[in-house]
């Protein structure tokens, strides 16, 4: 955010500055708040489940205990098998969005291309009016016989006319004399496009990149309609069907009695299995979620 | 068919480079341009088949709500319905109440995201050039929730109101207060899918005012200064008046939205509770419902067409209003 | 842990490399995506679709046995098993998609037959089933097969086993002798309550009452009362005995006022969890023990899906034999399947061979269970625990005639429990709408805002989340709203016609 927040204010005289400490104050009140739900959930998967059951969710464990996290490790199938789902779904379905979207985009953004002005009015278009949730659960099921299969999960994402419109924008402002230039040196549309315009573009594609792939890697909504095989579960559906049936995830136990299986910690220490990858991402990417807020238009 | 038939075809067709240049120079010229639109129609084919194939298609298929829609004989082979379908939507007053349901509960999410983007973007601006790090921190804390899915939203919602665990019902406890169990008592909900919805989404807004307001151009703060202004002033009389016009359009658009809830919301923070009904089920729910527990294609479909279509004309609306402001901002 | 998951991810990336070569070849790619059939080669394959409550690894052993055992019979067909968890809603959806198996599992309570009867989901079987099932047909009269009827057109199999629902109660044996649960005294759930109030205070982390938000944990059935549900799911019911055959609505009845009321009060009591259980969690609590007393049949459907010794009762003052229970649970054949004969001719077997039968039930012997010959109790190996038995679908009374079942406890088997339930069949009293099927098909808007409205309002009274004096007023103003009075007109204009045509 450095990047991001140039002083560009003059520096107003040193003296004790109580509004700027208020801010400070409620800032920082405001960001505890925000991170606390993380810190809730963490507390709880390392919490026992006497504990749970005794004081409740805290904030901090109660008799820490890694029980929850050694329970799910000793049958761990489901979970690898569930981030194996979605990370495939998440890289293939992020390249071949971005491939596909932006090939789009660059038609879109060249002035001399005939059908420019109908493909952009068919591209926004798609982005006014849908058909809604039945009409595509009915041909998605029944026309295309996508149920159960892996490509029901990237497929529909793989398009947003959103990001092709963002992208085209972004591809509009880059300087028309490069591309010109190109083309008088005899390269085809096709090299332009790759050797020219996309390296040039790299903050846009990072940006619209991570977005597509948080899109996927969140996504529980075509699992949650078109797969009902355990096997092919991404992890957000998983966490879905955790939340009320904690059989899904463990059917091993430890203990002859079921009634000691830790259900409450059990449940929050796969959450923070499945929130764990993508908190560690976000100080990594965030600027360029940043970037592409600023980017957007700021249009929502 | 899908992307990669296309992108195999283009990579097969030769570069038209190499054949232009020994062409006599008028033909070639013709030639390389007709090229050079086929290899753009490939080029954007894949993009094109797949709008077609998940967006288009899809919207003829809203002559399900029309339809007595029996699977045996598919979407065209079923009997027309005439609008027996909607007939009976809205009689049974759920139409209302879902419309009623969504509007408001947008409404509140849309002013309440408003009100808390604005204040701190406003105070990240006041603090971010003495204190660069902590307000990269602040700004961090703020927009960390916009990651999380919405199921991992509900964990944490759980973690909080959960009626026998949950940190909430152990907090007035232990002040000697009657636990709430939450899942049940829809009045509280309103409330809380607005707390929520802010904490996931009001990263993106912080972000998106502060951006604006930092390319608001100095010399007006300086002027301001000079003129012997306070920050409180400046505060007034500059920041907000300058992004008046993005309130604005933002609002707008926030408001040609306002038909289509975010299903994730409604559906994962309320853990699907019927008796949150009264106030949480809105039409998103309500089609999904229709769909897989009623199994009743004919009147949910119906009402996603509603949806869709109330929603178009709000689109339109909207964004002729913001057209009619700044032609820059607006859609279309 | 490294090395598992290193195979695991291994075994995914093979997948994902598959999947990945089904993107290549788009062009095939539609093609190629209703590839679960791994039917052999040449021969019909049916598949056959059930309710699961576990996921049960398994299945593709079972599956290969009983086609190994039809193969060997010399039948022409094979057989895929598609047990289905969440399987209301999957059916719904499966439905709408025009996607289900050949077969199907489908019941008053469950996968709503009478809705699939009428929506024409289901295969009239008339005439198929006398023809390629006979001995399956000649196992039960005429009066029992009635009751799988809509307008005079079967619409699915019975599966034969005690027909009159027996509602009452279940309770960990050890609490029932340790707080002196005396069965003599129990004849209502009310009569619980001193129990309920010991259990509470006696054991910690044990619920008394087990109630969840699916549909266990009400103290209301029409058969309690000498109602016949005539259409459970849309709450319709006549007194069993009524001449007349009058059609009410059972939730304006106060005996289910006075359920909702106890309920309520139990909930406050602290008797029950202050948020509903989900089902499974429910279920998983009850299995572990952690549940002291719920409401079931008794003696249980299955035995032996707990680990621990049970006392029950009925609470059914007189058993009786009606629509409902004759088709509590049926397998419908698909209106699509393209299989007809095959599927009746695997039902027929399915119904009258022990041996296809129990695999299908118990799984491989001497893996999955072990049988000792003497008594005819099949058990699981030692040391399994139920819960994670490689196949335990414990849903006997699904698949087929649940008589020709292994019994699963010693007790059963010594007091020859099937003869005495198949005796109870036929001394239950009879309701006067027995042969009585709703026939939905002009009524199918009623009937699905109706279902929708119970199904929203119904379970949050009877397990007592809600004020009964507010919540039932409400839910009945929302029942005549979404069309509950046309529905029990219609249903009463059938009626009549059935008493007419049955005297």
């Amino acid at each position: 955010m450095a990047t991001d927040i140039r002083p560009v204010r003059r520096a107003t005289p040193a003296r004790p500055d109580w509004p700027r400490l208020v801010a400070h104050v409620l800032l920082a009140l405001c960001a505890v708040a925000f991170v606390a739900p993380l810190l809730l959930v963490l507390s709880a998967s390392f919490s026992s489940e006497h504990a749970i059951d005794q004081h409740g969710y805290s904030f901090l464990p109660h008799g820490f205990t890694t029980f929850a996290y050694r329970y799910v490790i000793g049958d761990p199938t489901q979970i690898i098998q569930a981030y194996g789902i979605s990370i495939f779904v998440t890289v293939v379905g992020t390249v071949a969005s971005l491939l596909v979207m932006s090939m789009l985009a660059y038609t879109l953004a060249r002035r001399e291309y005939v059908l420019r002005a109908p493909l952009a009015f068919y591209v926004l278009f798609a982005m006014l009016f849908n058909g809604g949730l039945v009409p595509s659960y009915i041909f998605i099921t029944q026309y295309l016989h996508l149920r159960n299969n892996l490509m029901v999960l990237i497929l529909p994402y793989l398009v947003s006319p959103w990001f092709v419109l963002l992208l085209r924008t972004y591809f509009l402002s880059l300087p028309v004399d490069i591309m010109d230039a190109a083309r008088v040196d005899g390269a085809g549309e096709l090299r332009t496009f790759f050797q020219i315009v996309l390296p040039l573009s790299t903050p846009a594609l990072a940006t619209v990149g991570l977005l597509t792939a948080l899109i996927y890697w969140n996504d529980w909504w075509l699992g949650l309609l078109y797969i009902d095989k355990s096997d092919l579960s991404p992890v957000q559906l998983l966490l879905y069907h955790i939340i009320s049936n904690i059989n899904f995830a463990a059917s091993n136990s430890q203990t002859d009695n079921l009634a000691s299986v830790p259900v409450q910690s059990v449940r929050m220490a796969i959450a923070v299995l499945a929130i764990g990858p993508i908190v560690a991402a976000f100080f990594f990417v965030q600027r360029y979620f940043v970037r592409g807020i600023t980017i957007g238009g700021l249009k929502d | 068919m899908p992307a990669p038939t296309a992108v195999t075809e283009v990579a097969e067709s030769p570069p038209p480079e190499l054949v232009t240049p020994h062409r006599p120079k008028t033909v070639s010229r013709r030639q390389a341009r007709l090229r050079s639109t086929l290899t753009l129609f490939l080029m954007g084919l894949p993009a094109l088949v797949l709008l077609f194939v998940f967006s288009y298609v899809p919207m003829v298929g809203v002559v399900l709500a029309f339809k007595d829609y029996r699977p045996a004989r598919g979407v065209f082979g079923s009997a027309w319905a005439g609008l027996e379908n909607f007939k009976f939507l809205f009689s049974s007053g759920d139409a209302w109440h879902i419309t009623f349901n969504t509007v408001f509960m947008n409404a509140l999410i849309i002013a309440a995201n408003l009100l808390v983007s604005l204040t701190l973007a406003l105070l990240l601006n006041e603090v971010r050039d003495r204190s660069p790090r902590l307000a990269k921190v602040y700004q961090s804390a703020v927009f960390l929730p916009f990651v999380f899915s919405w199921v991992v939203v509900s964990y944490f919602v759980l973690a909080f109101l959960d009626a026998d665990h949950g940190l909430v019902n152990h907090a007035l406890t232990g002040v000697g207060m009657q636990p709430i169990d939450w899942y049940s008592r829809s009045g509280f909900w309103p409330l809380i899918l607005t707390i929520v919805a802010v904490w996931k989404g009001v990263g993106f807004w912080v972000i998106a005012y502060l951006a604006a307001i930092i390319a608001i151009n100095p010399e007006y703060y300086e002027a301001a200064s000079m003129d012997g202004a306070g920050r409180w002033q400046q505060m007034r009389r500059i920041t907000l008046p300058m992004l008046v016009p993005l309130i604005i359009i933002n609002l707008l658009l926030s408001v040609s939205h306002i038909f289509h809830a975010d299903f994730g919301l409604f559906f994962q923070v309320t853990r699907n509770s019927t008796l949150l009904y009264p106030t949480t089920d809105v039409i998103d729910t309500y089609v999904y419902r229709s769909l897989t527990s009623l199994g009743d294609v004919g009147m949910s479909a119906a009402a996603g067409l509603y949806q869709a279509f109330v929603g178009f004309v709000l689109v339109v609306l909207a964004n002729w209003l913001v057209r009619r402001r700044d032609p820059q901002k607006a859609l279309f | 842990m490294t090395q598992i998951s290193r195979r695991s991810l291994l075994f995914n990336g093979g997948k994902a490399l598959l999947a990945a070569g089904t993107l290549g070849a788009a062009g095939p790619l539609i093609a190629a995506c209703g590839s679960d059939d791994d039917s052999t080669s040449g021969s019909v394959n049916l598949k056959y679709q059930y309710f699961a409550y576990v996921d049960a690894p398994d299945v593709p052993a079972v599956q290969q046995a009983m086609n190994d055992y039809l193969k060997k019979l010399g039948k022409s067909f094979t057989v895929t098993l598609q047990p289905t968890m969440d399987y209301d809603q999957k059916m719904t959806l499966n439905m709408s998609a025009g996607d289900v198996g050949d077969l199907f599992f489908t019941a008053t309570w469950s996968n709503d037959f009478f809705k699939n009867a009428g929506s024409g989901n289901l295969l009239d079987i008339t005439k198929l089933l006398p023809r390629h099932a006979p001995k399956l047909y000649a196992s039960l009269p005429a009066s029992i097969w009635a009751g799988a009827k809509v307008k005079g057109k079967l619409y699915g199999v019975i599966n034969q086993q005690r027909f009159p629902k027996l509602w009452g109660y279940i309770a960990r044996k050890d609490l029932a002798d340790k707080y002196g649960l005396d069965p003599a005294a129990i004849t209502t759930y009310a009569d619980l309550e001193p129990f309920l109030a010991k259990v509470k205070s006696g054991e910690k982390g044990v619920i008394p009452w087990g109630t969840d938000a699916g549909t266990g944990g009400t103290a209301f059935y029409p058969e309690l009362h000498g109602y016949d549900p005539v259409a459970t799911a849309y709450g319709l019911a006549i007194r069993y005995d009524d001449p007349q055959r009058k059609i009410i609505n059972v939730y304006e009845t106060p005996e289910f006022k006075a359920a909702a009321q106890l309920l309520h009060r139990w909930r406050q009591l602290g008797y029950t969890t202050t948020d509903p259980l989900s089902g499974e969690d429910r279920a998983t609590k009850q299995h572990s023990g952690g549940i002291a007393l719920w409401p079931n049949q008794a003696p249980p459907t299955n035995p032996q899906l707990e680990t621990f010794a049970t006392v029950s009762k009925s609470l059914v003052p007189k058993p009786i034999l009606n629509t409902d229970g004759c088709a509590s649970t049926l397998t419908g054949v698909s209106a699509d399947t393209k299989h007809a004969a095959e599927a009746l001719e695997f039902l027929e077997l399915l119904n009258t061979d022990k041996y296809l039968y129990n695999l299908l039930c118990f799984g491989i012997e001497g893996k999955d269970y072990v049988l000792d010959k003497a008594t005819g109790v099949a058990s699981l190996p030692t040391g399994v625990d139920p819960a994670k038995s490689p196949y335990n679908p414990n849903s006997d009374w699904q698949f087929g005639n649940q008589f020709n079942a292994y019994y699963r406890t010693k007790e059963d088997a010594a007091s020859k429990r099937w003869e005495v339930e198949s005796a109870l069949n036929s001394s239950a009293v009879v309701s006067t709408a027995l042969g009585f099927s709703l026939d939905t098909s002009p009524l199918r808007t009623q009937v699905s805002t109706v279902a929708a409205t119970i199904k929203q309002y119904q379970q949050q009274i009877s397990i007592g989340l809600v004020d009964p004096d507010k919540g039932i007023p409400e839910f009945l103003d929302k029942l005549s709203k979404s069309g509950m009075p046309t529905l029990l007109s219609k249903a009463q204009e059938q009626m009549d016609a059935f008493g007419a045509s049955a005297k």
